[in-house]
Order: structure tokens, then C-alpha cells, then sequence
């Protein structure tokens, strides 16, 4: 899962890029509104972090201009401004959830894994495909109740494709989806993650779709 | 620092009209009593010189009706066909004398044998006649001529005098003076009367003005309106810049004291997150202070929103197309919630309020609803007289008459560990209670709270 922050606020910036990190996400970072805007526009990200109260561009035109030009990931805003009248401004713009500083980061970790969840149409915190059950709250997985160690970028990938069950995911996509902007992008390492997880949660977990990428058995 | 009227004070009060009315009968009561002054001098000079011309007139009569016989004895019967030349002590007298012979005479029967005495001060004209003030035997001041002229072969000279009474010209000058006074004095006194209405009528801009200033205090207006005389339309448009400056202000103020206490949230969500990291004892320290300043930063906010709406005039928020805002707000944020909808009543009704006050008291009723309900939550709206009703409830848990009954305490807070749940409900009772409205709670039919919110309805 890979999503975008943008904070102005360098110390903010930098504790949600470290949470969020922490929790497994991929993450790219803004510090203004014009840079949030072009990375938003560009690259596909599986929800953004956006405080409203930025410089030059403010997040309410950055969030309306994604929403105008059909980008539709989720949006969690964060604002100094907690009225009402805030609010319904956030959401008449296209946010899909709002949260008010000062807040908890596990706040935001927790909004953002509804976001993402309610995204790819899942209503319970917890994934389940056959055997494999994905905990979103802990990030913890289960081969059959038993404790999975999955690396980083093993639960990234695992994650996503939780997220998207019986789709054929390319290469290229879960490229785009498991690495934030300044990663030296190798495709190839791709391979190596699904064979670990292969060889960690049985070899027909994850199918290979020759020539379009890996699918995973929709078994939820 | 507001002192006690003095009697002083009282008779003679500070304000426009007093003085208008004052300083213009002042000077009605001068220009009466100058035009008084006129008019009776001018009536006295022409009854005097008609009194004069009289005399003039009778002194030829007389000078026409006698003769001299040839020895210069005087004859004739001169009749003046003034009864008063009869009436013995009259006053009105006439006499012709030859001069320097005594017994050659003719007098009015008035005069009798009495002489009229000439005072030696008077000097004759060019045309051999003079006048002359005379007090006769009984005090009488008398308005005299003397003429002296030849008769006969023309060598005798005579002496023709005449006099008449002044008292009568007193009398008539007093009785005019008398009348006129009266007049006058009516007409002074329609003045004083009219200039008390004239002033009451001219100054009514003003206290229109005033009266409309005392509603932009109050807050029943905006500015004030209408069009002024050409004197006091300065006064208004300036008023009206200054309330305008005034807002602007104020409006200054209020953003900046919000953009001070939003701009105090970033730090504080930074301070927060790295005390999460701190050795317990120190957390707990740093959170409790980060919590202090967070609540100092909303009462203020709260301050600037209450000062916000006591500054500021009567508006009007339709409700039907709020409400449907703050639902699909509501319904975005919590996609899994069954939010059932039935104010379509409200369609049309108008509060008689701010619009952020409007979201503010709805908002945090649905946010609270949405926090506890397990599916379905209800917001019903219908309208009364005066006033409208709006019902949020849900199927939660619900609140305890204890519950409830802390709830509806000044900052009552139930659930400490919820953020923002009491809290909320404090706001919705604080916004309400400053539109006098009414704010309840009780149990629901879904099972959980039912919000009872009743507010004030535009005319």
C-alpha cells in the first residue's frame, strides 16, 4: 500500500511519514500544496494523508482539482479547523474522512486502514483469503491461526493483493503500489516477494497470470 | 461615571430641541416685544399729530367765524361743533384775545373767563403760531396753539389760542397699547406653542436615527437605513462607515484570534505525537499539558464564535438544504450507518440564526449519533408556531437518567474517555441556550439516545 502525505508542517510530516512507515505503508511526502498536487495527479496512491491549511495551493483546491481530473483514491483531510462548516466544506470538496488536530497518530494509522479498507469494499479490520488472515490493525498474519514473519515489503505486497482479491495485479502496478517515489524501482525484486510468500503461506496462494502479472485466489 | 441630575440639569435638559425651542423663543419674545415697542411709538407720533392737525384745523374755524366790528370790538359765535368746547373744565378750550387790549374777547364756554397761559419758553414760527403744553386749573395737562393774526383794517392784533385735552389722547394711545399687548401676547404665545411642535417634527430624523442607532446596538440591525436630511446624512453615512470599520475590526480580531488558535493545533498534534515516545512518567506529564493548552485554545475559539454572533445582526438559514448537507456529510463519513431521513416538514422554514451555528448544533448531534449507533440512526424535523424541532436519535447503547442528567450540567462530560462526546453535546446546549432555544435529551425508540433540539423560526 502506497499513499501520500501532505503536511507543511515539517515536524508533522515527519512523525506521520515515520508512522505510517512503521505501520507498512509506502509513503510519499508533500510539504506544500502544489507538490501534493502533482504527486496525487501522477502517481497512484492507495489513500493521501492532506492538511487543508497549506501553502500557496490549499488543500481544499488540491482535493477538488484530484477530484475533477477523476482521481478517486481516498482522501483522509486533517485541519486546524474543526467546525462544522469546515467539515462539510472537506467533504463537499471530495475528502472522504476529517480529522482535527491535535490528534492521536494512531487516529490517523486507524482512519487511514478504514479508508483503504472501505476502498476496496471490506467492512471488517481483519482480511481473510482461505487459511491467510491479515489483521490490519496489528499487521499481523496467520497461516491457519499460527503466526506468519513477513519482512516489510513481503506484507506490503501481501497487503495490497488482500486488498484487491481475484484481480490480475501486473508487475508494474505492484511496483507502483509497494515502493514510494525515491525507491530505485526493480520489477524483478517483484518476483522475489512472491516466491518468499509463496514459500511462506503455500505455493498456489498467489497464481501467476502469464504475461499480465499475480493474482490472488479469491477464497474470502 | 454617571452622576445625578441636578435641578438645573432637570429645568434645563441637554439636548437639541430643548435649545432650539429655548433659543427661538427667546427670540420670538424679543421680535413681539420690539414690534410692541414700534407700533405703540408710531401710534402715539400719529395721534399726536393728529391731535396737532385738529388744532390746526380749529384755530382757522375759529380765525373763519369772527369778525371785528369798526372800534375792533371781536363778534361771532364760533361753533367748532365740538360738543367738549362746550363742557365747562373740558379741557378743550379755545380764547381770542386782542393782544395788549384787555375785554376785547371771545372764549368757549369750556374756558369760561379763565385765561389760557402761555409759557414764555415757546416761541412763535415763521408764520406767527406756536404750541405749547399747558396744565389748566384742575391739572389737566392740555395740548395748546396759538395763533396771532390782524383783523379788521389789519392794525389790532389778536391773540387766537386754542387747546385740547391730552387725556383723551392717553386714554386712546393706553387702550391701543392695551390691545396690541393683547394681541401680541396671543400671537407670542401660538409662536412658543408651534416652535415647541415645529422643533418636535423638524429634530424626528434624528431620533429616528437615534432609535435605529440604539437597534445596531442592540443587534436588531445592521446599519441604518433610510434616507436623511441634508444636515444629518453626514451623520448617518458616517455612523454607518464606523459600524462598517467597527465590523471590520472586530472581524479582524476574531480571524486573527482564530488563525492564533489553529495555528497553536499543529505544534500541539507535533508535541503530542513525540511524547508518545517518552518514558511513561514524562508522557503522562506532556500529555496532560498538551491537553490543558488544547482546551485553553478551544475556549478561546469558543469565545470568538460566541462574540462572534452577539456582534452581529439577525440572519436567516434555511434548514431543509442544511440539514441534507450535514446528512450526507454524516452518511460520507460513515458509509456502514442507515441514516433514515423525514424533515421534509422543514422544507421552506427558515432559523432565525447564523448557518455555522445551524451546522454546528445538527453536526455534532448526528457526529454523536454516528459515534454510538450500531446501524441506524434517525433525523426527523417538523415545525411549530414560532419555532422548529429536529430529533437525532439512535440505536446505541443510549444514556442512563444519570447519564443524561450529568450530560445537561454546565460542561458535563460522560464519557471522559471518548474525545470530543460530551463535549459536543455541551456546545449543541451552549448554542442553544444563546438562541433561547431548547435543547433535551431522552430515550429512543431505535433504543439508543433521542437529541431534542428546539429553535427559533424566521418570520
Amino acid at each position: 500500500m502506497r499513499i501520500l502525505i501532505v503536511e507543511d508542517d515539517p515536524d508533522l510530516n515527519r512523525q506521520l511519514v515515520d508512522a505510517c512507515s512503521d505501520a507498512g505503508y509506502a509513503v510519499d511526502k508533500a510539504l506544500d500544496g502544489e507538490e501534493g498536487h502533482f504527486l496525487g495527479d501522477t502517481e497512484p496512491y492507495d489513500a493521501v494523508i492532506l492538511d487543508i491549511g497549506l501553502p500557496g495551493m490549499d488543500g481544499i483546491t488540491v482535493l477538488e482539482e484530484w477530484r475533477n481530473a477523476g482521481r478517486a483514491m481516498p482522501v483522509l483531510m486533517l485541519t486546524a479547523r474543526d467546525r462544522w462548516s469546515d467539515k462539510v466544506a472537506g467533504i463537499d470538496a471530495g475528502a472522504d474522512d476529517y480529522l482535527a488536530k491535535p490528534f492521536h497518530i494512531e487516529e490517523v494509522l486507524a482512519r487511514l486502514r478504514a479508508l483503504i479498507r472501505r476502498a476496496a469494499g471490506h467492512a471488517s479490520s481483519e482480511l481473510v483469503n482461505g487459511d491467510v488472515v491479515l489483521d490490519t490493525r496489528t499487521s499481523k498474519v496467520t497461516l491457519a491461526g499460527k503466526p506468519v514473519k513477513l519482512t516489510s515489503h513481503e506484507l506490503r505486497l501481501l497487503s495490497y493483493m488482500f486488498h484487491h482479491p481475484g484481480q490480475i495485479i501486473s508487475r508494474t502496478e505492484l511496483t507502483e503500489h509497494l515502493y514510494d517515489q525515491d525507491f530505485d524501482k526493480d520489477s524483478n525484486t517483484i518476483e522475489v516477494f512472491v516466491g518468499r510468500l509463496r514459500k511462506k503461506l503455500g505455493s498456489n496462494f498467489i497464481e501467476t497470470v502469464r504475461g499480465l502479472g499475480y493474482r490472488l485466489q479469491d477464497e474470502g | 461615571m454617571k452622576s445625578k441630575k441636578s435641578l438645573l440639569q432637570y429645568l434645563f435638559p441637554n439636548t437639541l430641541a430643548w435649545r432650539l425651542f429655548v433659543l427661538s423663543s427667546i427670540a420670538a419674545l424679543l421680535g413681539v416685544v420690539a414690534v410692541a415697542f414700534f407700533v405703540a411709538a408710531d401710534y402715539r407720533k400719529s395721534a399726536e399729530s393728529r391731535l396737532e392737525e385738529l388744532l390746526t384745523a380749529n384755530i382757522f374755524n375759529l380765525m373763519g367765524r369772527v369778525q371785528t366790528h369798526l372800534d375792533n370790538q371781536l363778534f361771532g359765535s364760533p361753533d367748532l361743533g365740538d360738543a367738549r368746547y362746550s363742557l365747562f373744565d373740558s379741557g378743550w378750550y379755545w380764547s381770542i384775545d386782542e393782544v395788549g387790549v384787555r375785554g376785547n374777547r371771545i372764549a368757549s364756554p369750556s374756558l369760561s373767563d379763565r385765561d389760557i397761559v402761555v409759557p414764555e419758553s415757546s416761541a412763535f414760527d415763521d408764520t406767527f403760531q406756536r404750541t405749547f403744553e399747558f396744565i389748566d386749573d384742575n391739572g389737566q395737562v392740555l395740548e395748546g396753539l396759538e395763533a396771532q393774526v390782524y383783523l379788521g383794517d389789519g392794525d389790532n392784533l389778536f391773540s387766537f389760542k386754542i387747546t385740547a385735552n391730552r387725556s383723551s389722547l392717553e386714554k386712546e394711545i393706553s387702550e391701543f397699547t392695551r390691545r396690541l399687548f393683547f394681541i401680541l401676547a396671543v400671537f407670542a404665545l401660538t409662536m412658543v406653542l408651534a416652535m415647541s411642535q415645529l422643533v418636535r417634527i423638524g429634530l424626528r430624523p434624528v431620533s429616528k436615527a437615534a432609535n435605529i442607532l440604539t437597534k445596531v446596538r442592540n443587534g436588531e440591525a445592521e446599519r441604518i437605513d433610510g434616507s436623511y436630511p441634508e444636515e444629518i446624512q453626514p451623520f448617518v453615512d458616517e455612523t454607518n462607515a464606523l459600524i462598517e470599520s467597527n465590523n471590520t475590526i472586530i472581524e479582524r480580531a476574531r480571524t486573527q484570534v482564530g488563525n492564533l488558535a489553529h495555528s497553536l493545533k499543529t505544534p500541539l498534534a507535533v508535541l503530542q505525537n513525540e511524547a508518545a515516545d517518552l518514558p511513561k512518567a514524562r508522557k503522562t506529564l506532556f500529555q496532560e499539558q498538551i491537553e490543558t493548552m488544547r482546551q485553553q485554545v478551544q475556549v478561546y475559539l469558543d469565545r470568538a464564535r460566541i462574540s462572534a454572533r452577539s456582534s452581529t445582526a439577525i440572519s436567516r438559514t434555511p434548514v431543509f438544504g442544511e440539514l441534507e448537507k450535514l446528512v450526507k456529510v454524516i452518511s460520507k463519513l460513515n458509509p456502514h450507518l442507515d441514516i433514515g431521513s423525514q424533515f421534509d416538514a422543514l422544507n421552506g422554514v427558515d432559523f432565525s440564526g447564523e448557518v455555522n451555528d445551524f451546522q454546528e448544533i445538527i453536526g455534532n448531534l448526528l457526529e454523536n449519533a454516528s459515534k454510538y449507533s450500531v446501524g441506524e440512526i434517525a433525523v426527523t424535523g417538523r415545525s411549530l408556531e414560532n419555532s422548529f424541532v429536529i430529533e437525532v436519535e439512535d440505536d446505541g447503547e443510549g444514556m442512563s437518567e444519570k447519564e443524561i442528567e450529568i450530560a445537561m450540567r454546565r460542561g458535563g462530560r460522560v464519557d471522559e474517555a471518548k474525545t470530543g462526546w460530551g463535549l459536543g453535546l455541551s456546545i449543541v446546549k451552549d448554542i442553544v441556550g444563546e438562541y433561547s432555544g431548547s435543547f433535551e435529551l431522552s430515550k429512543s425508540k431505535l433504543g439508543g439516545l433521542k437529541a431534542i433540539v428546539t429553535l427559533p423560526l424566521a418570520k
